[in-house]
């Protein structure tokens, strides 16, 4: 990088700025030169042409009538008047009658302007007069005023650029150089000396750049200070940030660990009530049996043990469900297969429900859809606790199941005519252990897990499910599965 | 004047014409005439030409006139306007003036009047009748066409004219005669007069362009017969056959004639000063033509091919001799009624 105080010239502002005035006004000039030659051009061609214009009125009448009358000499004589007018430098006459005479000395062809008169008289042609005006002078004329113009023009360029150079350099280039000289000094550790050109009062443009700069300067040294501020507060929050960070990992920790346990206990817990409860239902089928036929009424009140003991078996499979689930271990079984063969088992489970709570059931399958993609396991379940629910909270009515074709996917939809569900409720129903409404749980029995356990259930298999609801006029649970209908043949 | 003629009656009547500078020859003819006429009726007759300038010209008629010699009668001719100033002169002066050849033009004639009107010694004048000289020229030009059967076709014959001097009474008369004779006529075509000053050199060099201008034309018709020769030699160097004409009877013209290069040239107005001579005889010795008339016209004559070969012999020569001037005088013919100078049977006479 060069010095910026070495090299005088090569930085000198004024001579630049001097130089390219110069050339502006050099062009500016020969442009100038340019028009005024073209325009003078004009002026000394309009002069010949006037002169030319002027042997039209005044001497072609004379010179058809000599040659009328084959007066020669005279023709000649007037040819001669004709060769004085101004700017004419030959004239030549053609007769028809093949005399041909020419006076003067023909111009160079590119700086003459040719006029052609014809001669007549009456409608008898007599010949042709060819006047030709020569330019020369006015050629010379221009190229000594043009010469004068720029010799007279480079003078007063050139003075006025002295003169100039030494006003610019008092003016303008002086200070800017003390301007430069005293903010190449400026370092930070100078920041608090004020620059030494700042004047007292602002006179012109280079004034109030030094003030702007000394400005600056205080700006710079302000800032500084409170950079410096800044960034002791940074490192303290720096600090508490790390501690924070550290504390919200041990929380995490622990909160993790704690969730592993609850699932552990709950698993655990889960298998210890399985046990005793299978044994309570064998044995309540082994008592029933006897007390069949001998003491009905007993029997009735043992078949509700067994109900409840049903219920709670069920409720514990939920559970155990939504560990599973939590934990991240269910895997799916996709498969191709047949409706009616996902269908029939649910038929089957569905049997019992229907005959306990009075209600008919209706099936409706696209015709159009002969093969499904999907884990028939899973869809199973969510499509029994919905068809359950269904049956569970509607009484001698109707349950209807449908399947569609939704896109690259399929929809199930369950419709029942029960009693509806509030919509300030519709939003808890898929939470763990809700129902919508807590005096239906009381009258309808269930743990309000199986919505959740569907719920979670359906977006592992990548859908959802969606309810539409109205109080006294019944629900319709839609599951919604993308991507289960069989992309191949 | 009676007593004038018995006063001179012993020495010869004495008569001093004055004529213009000469040009082609035409003034030196008209003297030789005059001479003849002069020696047949014994008068003496002194011949000068006039200066250039008319500025020097009345002081030295006024010396001539004023001298030793002063003449009884001066004949003279009109020349630059300065016709009624030297009438007047001679008037003052007590010398009788006869005008000859060229009248007066228009101005002139209104200040000087007729003949013995204003002027009482402005004894007559004679002067060729040159429209009809112009007529009758292109007449027989006309009539050579006839015959050499260029006329008849669908289109008018062309007929070009070199004219003669447009300031003078001849140039004037003859081209009048000319264009009056063609606007009556459906076989001549008449296209441009062009002026030749009676200058043969002009003519010479404005015939070429002319015939090429006018490449139909048949026949030119020029004011003097100089101007016929020379156009003649132009016309032939341009290898064209051309009916031509001129006025003057000069002699190479009438050879012309004779040998068919021309066609016609018509003339006799050479004789004027010879007529003029008799004229002033008879007067000075008591026949005054003034009951004849004062203002004589010369009815000039065609030459051509029917009567070239009988007058050429006397005329190409000038051979004036053979005329007999003294019997055209009323004084030595007493029993002549009339003066008649009319050229066919005076010319018919010669000896």
């Amino acid at each position: 990088m060069k010095d910026p105080a070495s090299a005088p010239w090569e930085r000198a502002l004024g001579l630049r700025v001097l130089l390219w005035m110069s050339v502006v006004c050099a062009l500016f000039s020969g442009l100038s030169a340019l028009v005024q030659v073209g325009l003078e051009y004009r002026l000394r061609t309009r002069e010949a042409e006037q002169s030319l214009q002027l042997i039209e009125r005044s001497h072609l009448g004379g010179l058809e009538n000599s040659l009328w009358a084959f007066e020669l000499e005279l023709t000649r004589a007037q040819m001669e008047g004709v060769l004085k007018m101004p700017h004419v430098a030959q004239v030549e006459l053609i007769t028809t009658t093949g005399e041909r005479w020419a006076l003067g000395v023909a111009p160079r062809r590119e700086r003459e302007l040719v006029r052609r008169f014809p001669l007549r008289h009456g409608d008898t042609l007599l010949g042709e007069l060819v006047v030709r005006a020569s330019l020369e002078d006015a050629y010379a004329h221009l190229w000594r005023h043009v010469a004068l113009n720029l010799a007279g023009n480079a003078f007063v360029i050139c003075f006025t650029a002295a003169a100039l150079l030494l006003v610019f350099r008092r003016l303008v280039t002086r200070r800017i150089e003390r301007l430069a000289a005293s903010t190449r000094t400026l370092g930070l550790e100078a920041l608090d000396r004020p620059l030494v050109a700042v004047p007292v009062r602002i006179q012109d443009e280079l004034d109030a750049l030094a003030v702007a700069l000394d400005e600056m300067r205080k700006g710079l040294l302000d800032g500084f200070r409170g950079l410096s501020q800044a960034q002791d507060e940074i490192r303290g929050l720096n600090g508490d940030l790390t501690q924070a960070n550290e504390a919200l990992r041990e929380a995490k920790e622990r909160a993790e660990t704690a969730s592993r346990a609850k699932s552990a206990f709950l698993a655990r817990m889960s298998h210890e009530l399985m046990t005793p409860l299978n044994q309570i239902v064998l044995g309540t089928d082994l008592v029933a049996e006897t007390l069949a036929t001998s003491d009905p009424a007993a029997f009735q009140d043992l078949r509700r043990v067994r109900e409840a003991a049903f219920t709670l078996k069920e409720m514990i499979n939920d559970t155990l469900d939504l560990v599973d689930l939590d934990s991240g271990t269910v895997t799916l079984q996709l498969v191709d297969l047949n409706p009616t063969a996902l269908l029939s088992p649910l038929q089957e489970r569905l049997r019992p429900w229907l005959a306990t709570s009075g209600n008919r059931f209706r099936l409706d399958l696209a015709p159009e859809l002969d093969r499904v993609h999907l884990d028939p396991g899973r869809t199973r379940q969510i499509l029994a606790k919905l068809l359950h629910n269904a049956c569970k909270f509607t009484r001698n009515g109707e349950i209807h199941l449908s399947l569609q074709p939704d896109g690259d996917g399929v929809r199930f939809a369950v419709r029942d005519s029960g009693p509806g569900i509030p919509a300030e409720s519709l939003h808890r129903l898929f939470e763990a252990f809700s129902q919508a409404d807590e005096g239906l749980t009381r009258a309808y029995d269930g743990s309000g897990l199986g919505l959740a356990l569907s719920h979670h259930l359906a977006r592992i298999m990548g859908g959802r499910i969606e309810v539409e609801s109205e109080v006294g006029r019944g629900s319709c649970f839609t599951l919604h599965l993308p991507g289960a209908r069989p992309s191949g043949p | 004047m009676a007593f004038g003629a018995l006063a001179h009656a012993e020495r010869p009547m004495r008569v001093l014409f004055v004529h213009p500078r000469n040009v082609d020859g035409f003034w030196e003819d008209v003297s030789s005439a005059m001479g003849e006429a002069a020696r047949q009726l014994g008068i003496h007759l002194e011949v000068e030409t006039a200066p250039r300038w008319p500025t020097e010209r009345l002081p030295q008629v006024e010396r001539w006139l004023t001298g030793a010699h002063r003449p009884d009668y001066l004949i003279t001719t009109t020349n630059r306007l300065m016709g009624a100033q030297e009438i007047a002169l001679a008037e003052r002066l007590g010398v009788p003036v006869f005008l000859v050849n060229a009248g007066m033009l228009e101005r002139d004639r209104s200040q000087a009047g007729a003949p013995r009107e204003r002027h009482k010694g402005w004894l007559g004048e004679m002067l060729p009748d040159e429209a009809r000289a112009g007529r009758e020229l292109a007449e027989a030009l006309l009539e050579e066409a006839r015959r050499r059967r260029l006329l008849g076709g669908n289109l008018p014959v062309e007929m070009l004219a070199l004219g003669g001097q447009e300031v003078t009474s001849s140039g004037v008369g003859r081209n009048q005669g000319l264009l009056a004779f063609v606007e009556g006529q459906s076989e001549v075509r008449l296209p441009q007069v062009v002026p030749s000053h009676y200058n043969p050199d002009l003519a010479r060099s404005r015939v070429r362009p002319m015939l090429r201008r006018y490449p139909e034309a048949r026949m030119l018709w020029c004011a003097s017969d100089q101007v016929a020769l020379a156009a003649w030699e132009s016309a032939s160097q341009e290898g064209r056959s051309l009916i031509l004409g001129g006025i003057n009877w000069h002699p190479a013209a009438i050879q012309a004639v004779q040998q068919g290069r021309m066609t016609a040239t018509v003339g006799g107005h050479v004789l004027e000063g010879a007529f003029a001579l008799v004229l002033l005889f008879d007067h000075h010795h008591g026949v005054d033509f003034a009951s004849e008339g004062t203002v004589w016209r010369t009815r000039m004559l065609v030459l051509n091919r029917r009567n070239v070969d009988r007058l050429a012999p006397l005329l190409v020569t000038r051979s004036w001799h053979r005329l007999d001037f003294r019997a055209l005088s009323r004084v030595k013919n007493p029993a002549l009624r009339r003066h008649d100078f009319s050229l066919a049977p005076f010319l018919g006479r010669a000896r």
